[in-house]
């Protein structure tokens, strides 16, 4: 059984705020972007921008769309998987064995 | 080319010697991969000296090995000593050369075969076509305007065309088994775990396979012996004993086979449907089974690829975004994408679909479902029309493949004839057949292949 504190939160401990003065450089510079705050109505093509940015790629335009594309296909047959029902206690299967 | 088994026995009774079978197969290749563009690299001088070693041993008395003689070469992801691995792609061209053979090459070596050279492939075994953008297409050798299919497509044409009786491949979702029925020849993806993949270049490591292709049965079930065995280096390999499968393969009395039905039979045309039909006739298969989660481990699979496939290669995408193939790159780059929620969820999806099947496997020892969807396409074709639906060839072709490899099953992809099209050429392709074991049962696999081999429905001409 997973409790609060098993996951590793402390009770009682601050959680990050994502406000402004505490976004690191890199996580400053997604939200300083233009093109995310414009893409806002697309959440997929937002969450691309947002992930491409803090994974550390630099793309153009075309490139971004193409990716945007892709990842659309991606999300799509992920929701063949999500929609799958599954009891809540199934195991994942990649079980590391020292 | 003859067959592996043949081969070694002619060999072994001094009819033939390593050299001469040699260099016919060097003749065979030179006449021939000029057409169709399998090899990347041929390693000769190396065959020379493994072929040498055989006739020295022969004029001595001696023992052979299981596989003296034989000639066979790899898809170019595994590493061979002296040459670059290139996986297909020219991020890795510039690396410098292999210091050691991959684990089972050595095998191969240590079990008496001699190594003519590496393998075209889809760059970085990503896609089910051999259209390599940096090193070429590699054409089909029943009919050249079609592909090869892929990743291994070398390997599989390789055989196809005649030029060796054994070639080695990798099977992430299809990559043996897709190959082998577009090009008419026998592949055997083992259980997930059983043959180490330690010194081949990596693309999903949680779904990664390694095996054989051949123009026989036996050659497959020769391979696979000499290749099996623990290897620590391979955190997924099975601390396993070898359990061979050996040349003398009958399929048990009372044996009970299911025709997979639902997302298998949607997903195949009236070709590849003939090819199962015959393939289950000769088995006096007859009860249709169905595995409900297969549409779902597909999905699954397609998950787990993208995300690792992506995260594997991100920091070379990062720099030398451009020097990957326009097909491969922005699909790694979106892999790496996906968020850990999906991958797990996908992770526990394959678990799920894997204790189906395992239940299916009380019920009967053998599943049968088709290897691919329909013929060889053509090459450039973008889409494949299934029963009236169309999905795009790159990923289409694995739709039947990719729910097994999921669960780690191991399959025999066997060469089928249906003799369905609606032209002459399309009527002369075949479609293989996959029969697919419960975890460890190559032999089973193995045995109804060799029991379809005997029969005529399946062979590798």
């Amino acid at each position: 059984m997973f409790t609060h504190a098993s996951l590793g939160a402390k009770p009682g401990a601050a959680l990050r705020t994502w406000d402004q003065r505490d976004l690191r450089h890199d996580e400053r510079a997604v939200c300083d972007d233009k093109t995310m705050t414009e893409s806002h109505d697309n959440p997929l093509e937002a969450y691309v921008r947002a992930a491409l940015a803090l994974q550390g790629y630099t793309f153009d335009e075309a490139d971004i769309a193409e990716i945007v594309m892709q990842f659309s296909r991606l999300e799509a047959v992920a929701r063949t998987v999500f929609e799958w029902p599954l009891p809540f206690a199934s195991e994942p299967a990649p079980v590391f064995r020292p | 080319m003859e067959s592996a088994a043949d081969i070694v026995l002619q060999i072994a009774k001094g009819t033939r010697s390593a050299a001469a079978v040699l260099a016919e197969c060097k003749t065979l290749i030179q006449a021939r991969d000029p057409d169709l563009n399998c090899f990347t690299a041929k390693t000769f001088e190396r065959a020379e000296r493994e072929a040498a070693a055989i006739d020295a041993l022969y004029a001595e008395g001696k023992a052979l090995p299981p596989l003296a003689g034989v000639p066979y070469a790899v898809k170019n992801l595994f590493d061979v000593e002296g040459l670059v691995t290139l996986a297909g792609a020219k991020i890795n061209a510039g690396n410098a050369p292999a210091a050691a053979d991959a684990k089972i090459v050595a095998r191969m070596s240590r079990a008496g075969a001699v190594l003519v050279g590496a393998l075209n492939m889809e760059e970085l075994a990503y896609g089910f076509l051999t259209e390599n953008h940096h090193y070429g297409i590699t054409r089909n050798p029943r009919d050249r305007s079609r592909g090869a299919g892929g990743s291994s497509g070398g390997s599989a044409a390789a055989v196809g065309a005649g030029m060796l009786p054994i070639t080695l491949g990798s099977d992430t979702s299809g990559s043996i088994r897709v190959p082998a029925s577009l090009c008419g020849v026998f592949g055997l993806k083992p259980t997930y775990g059983r043959l180490p993949r330690s010194g081949t270049y990596p693309f999903v490591n949680s779904l990664d396979h390694v095996g054989p292709f051949a123009n026989s049965v036996l050659g497959l079930a020769l391979a696979y012996d000499a290749m099996q065995g623990p290897d620590p280096a391979d955190p997924a390999c099975a601390q396993r004993a070898v359990e061979p499968v050996g040349v003398s393969l009958s399929l048990p009395r009372g044996i009970r086979i299911g025709i997979l039905g639902g997302w298998f039979h949607e997903w195949a045309d009236p070709a590849a449907r003939r090819s199962v039909q015959l393939a289950a006739a000769a088995l006096g298969a007859s009860e249709w089974t169905e595995l409900k989660s297969a549409e779902v481990a597909r999905a699954a699979a397609y998950i787990i690829t993208g995300a690792e496939g992506g995260a594997l290669h991100r920091p070379r995408l990062i720099q030398q975004y451009e020097d990957f193939g326009p097909a491969s790159r922005s699909r790694l780059v979106a892999g790496g994408l996906i968020p850990a929620s999906w991958v797990i969820q996908a992770q526990r999806v394959r678990r799920h679909a894997y204790s189906e099947a395992m239940a299916l496997f009380e019920r009967f020892d053998l599943l049968i479902a088709a290897a691919a969807p329909a013929v060889a396409p053509r090459v450039g074709q973008e889409t494949l029309l299934i029963n009236g639906r169309s999905i795009p060839t790159k990923a289409g072709l694995g739709v039947l493949t990719q729910p097994i490899s999921c669960i780690g099953l191991p399959v025999c992809a066997v060469p089928v004839w249906p003799g369905e099209g609606d032209s002459p050429a399309e009527r002369a392709l075949p479609v293989g057949v996959q029969l697919i074991g419960a975890p460890w049962r190559e032999g089973l696999c193995l045995a109804a292949a060799r029991t379809l081999e005997q029969a005529g429905i399946a062979s590798a001409p």
